[in-house]
């Protein structure tokens, strides 16, 4: 009961700051557009507006970043139904259900099934959050060095060997992610590494101009390459509609599905590296297989789109709880979201759920980091709402108004924004040119089946690891043996070793099945 | 050897090549320290494994069996991309940086606008002239003005007399 307390506590503290509504419900609209426009992601919106984040309080600079990551899993099933072109990789189950309706003049009624599902299934999603967290957090409390080094390494190997095609090129994409990370001044000896002899690159890199890089220059390029191949086409919304409409009682007859498909998205969601599109797939496989009219999935069914859509969005709350518990992003946007913390001065983990932990803001106002994450579960509580209601009312209509921007300029405009927003990171012109490099970068690596997620999450988990590897080892009197020796972190390890063996084993059977 | 096989030497030759200027710079490392444990040791490590791994893919790149055509990997490698549109996305890139770095922000974004919109296929002399212009007061105004960031000088030309027409104060 206390976590219901709490959360009542949060909305208090939401309502009680205007800036935070107002950018909870921006951050509704912005997802919904962002994850709309075809390529363009959660993520790539997130990279361009980071920097705006500096300039607002904690809560309205988290709740902001945090509501883009849902409604922009949202918006991307509405590219996916129109355009047949998926936001977000996520999106490409919802397609295969949702653009046949949407072709046979039911848009509408494909929307309303998208929104609706979404809804249901980021509740799920973040009511398991926000119970589940507060109960791990009580165990994980207690976890010093040696557990928190086994724990980055465990995540460090499922990410690298789950997030891409190929396992190698999956753990050398996280390589690469720390490499890059441990650029600049070592915190424990205050030596310089990895500096190639310069003054400039003392400071470190910057998260904002390497996610720019990676998401938004990367996708710019790609975008860039298809002028001229690819229009948008809007598939349905000027045909004739017939029975466009969703009804109740269909939506009471997808309850149960939504809800099977919510609590799988949940639990994959929970593990790092594995994202909404290995839910969107499983959960849209399963109900397929339960399914009675298993021959109509394909051709436009509600079900086709609900089940997907259900778990893409159950997997925004629960791919928080690595975050929130442990200190591991499990997600690019957790991943950024750990940048706002620790600039405004806050530590990830268990920590936060703490009463005694303050919080003091520029305004002198103070809080404890509990209340302020509390506060950020009220706004996506309330960020689910407020997509919800824009996007089954207005879907259609955003829609339209998307088909209708003409990408030659809208792209260029975007590259206009990711430049200035690279440089309002640290006003500096070199991490205009770093954004550029991890631009080209990050499009090599989609182009040859590497992990650009898996990078960046290694970049903002390669420093803590080795900082608590080396703190685990000066405490330890046996060595490196002490990862072992200590139950918790050698069962983290043993359960990294075992996905990895398995992920091995499972892509040597899908190999030997495809005949030669 | 197929396309894949050939691609993945190339991603292997230049896993391999980064690994090693990461490693000698690595090794460079000043690795006095009073742990077990220095800091030289993480990155050294990383990146041999990173060497290791390249060496990997190469080798398994040799060895494959595979027989898929590039027509059928669609997503895989660069056959359908347009490189000469790659590179001039990078060559605008590079150019506002590098104009940014010399003569300053507005300018920066008033070429780089010019020069995007023209990768893009947009070809009206006024159009690309006013909708550049128009993209680099927003952007001056938005980024300095309101958002109250600093306008740099540029390291070759001062044109910030320009932009405080727009920002007064930055």
């Amino acid at each position: 009961m206390d976590a219901v307390t709490d959360l009542i506590g949060g909305f208090q503290m939401l309502f009680g700051d205007p800036q935070a509504v107002f950018f909870t419900l921006l951050a509704a609209f912005v997802g919904i557009i962002f994850g709309a426009l075809p390529g363009l992601t959660a993520s790539a919106a997130i990279a361009m507006l980071l920097p705006l984040s500096f300039y607002l309080g904690p809560l309205p600079a988290l709740a902001f970043l945090y509501v883009i990551g849902k409604s922009g899993r949202y918006g991307g099933s509405i590219a996916a139904i129109l355009f047949n072109t998926p936001g977000t990789a996520a999106s490409a189950a919802t397609m295969m259900d949702g653009h046949p309706m949407a072709k046979r003049g039911q848009p509408n009624r494909a929307l309303r099934t998208a929104t609706v599902a979404s809804v249901f299934g980021d509740y799920t999603g973040e009511i398991i959050l926000i119970f589940g967290a507060v109960w791990i957090a009580q165990y994980t409390r207690t976890f010093g060095p040696t557990e928190y080094f086994a724990i980055y390494l465990m995540a460090f190997v499922v990410i690298g060997s789950v997030v891409g095609k190929s396992i190698v090129k999956g753990l050398l994409s996280t390589i690469l992610g720390a490499l890059v990370a441990l650029i600049g001044t070592d915190v424990i000896t205050n030596t310089p590494r990895l500096t190639f002899g310069t003054q400039d690159m003392r400071d470190g890199m910057s998260l904002v101009p390497l996610l720019i890089g990676v998401f938004v220059i990367s996708e710019i390029i790609i975008q860039a390459e298809r002028m001229g191949k690819e229009t948008l086409v809007d598939a349905g919304l000027a045909d004739e509609h017939k029975n466009d409409r969703l009804s109740f009682g269909e939506v009471r007859r997808l309850i149960p599905l939504m809800f099977r498909s919510s609590i799988m998205g949940s639990f994959i969601g929970m593990m790092p590296g594995l994202g909404s599109s290995v839910a969107c797939f499983v959960a849209y496989g399963e109900e397929k297989r339960r399914a009675a009219n298993k021959d109509d999935w394909g051709k436009g069914v509600i079900e086709g789109i609900a089940a997907p859509e259900s778990a893409n969005n159950a997997v925004s709350g629960p791919s928080m709880i690595p975050l929130l518990t442990l200190g591991v992003p499990g997600s690019t946007v957790a991943a950024v979201l750990i940048g706002v913390f620790l600039i405004h001065g806050i530590q990830v983990g268990p920590l936060l759920f703490s009463d005694t932990n303050m919080i003091i803001t520029d305004t002198g106002d103070f809080f404890s980091s509990r209340e302020l994450i509390f506060a950020l579960f009220a706004a996506g509580l309330l960020g689910i709402a407020a997509y919800g209601i824009m996007g089954f009312w207005g879907g259609p209509l955003i829609g339209k108004t998307i088909a209708r921007i003409p990408p030659n300029y809208l792209y260029p405009f975007i590259f206009l924004t990711a430049v200035a927003a690279s440089y309002s990171a640290r006003a500096s012109v070199l991490d205009v040119a770093i954004a550029l490099l991890f631009g080209v970068v990050g499009y090599a690596m989609r182009r040859t089946d590497f992990a650009p997620a898996a990078f960046v999450i290694a970049f903002v988990l390669a420093r803590p690891m080795e900082e608590s590897f080396r703190q685990a080892l000066l405490l330890s009197d046996d060595g490196a043996l002490i990862f072992l020796k200590e139950p918790v972190a050698g069962g983290f390890l043993a359960v990294g070793a075992l996905v990895v063996i398995l992920r091995i084993i499972g892509q040597r059977r899908q190999a030997r099945a495809i005949p030669t | 050897m197929n396309y894949r096989s050939h691609i993945d030497l190339g991603v292997a030759t230049t896993v391999i090549i980064i690994g090693a200027i990461f490693a000698l710079e690595a090794w460079r490392i000043d690795p006095a320290s009073y742990e077990a444990i220095g800091p030289r040791a993480v990155p050294v490590f990383l990146a041999c494994l990173m060497i290791g791994l390249g060496a990997l893919i190469g080798v398994s790149a040799f060895a494959s069996k595979d027989q898929t055509t590039a027509a059928e990997e669609a997503d895989f490698g660069f056959h359908n991309s347009d490189i000469p549109r790659v590179f001039a996305v990078i060559g605008a890139g590079a150019v506002t940086t590098l104009v940014f770095w010399a003569a300053g922000y507005l300018v920066a974004m008033i070429l780089g606008t010019l020069l995007m919109l023209w990768v893009f296929g947009v070809r009206a002399p006024l159009v690309l002239i006013l909708v550049a212009i128009v993209a680099g007061v927003v952007y001056q105004f938005v980024f300095m003005g309101l958002m109250g960031l600093l306008d740099p000088r540029g390291a070759l030309i001062d044109l910030r007399w320009l932009s405080r027409l727009i920002t007064p104060g930055s």
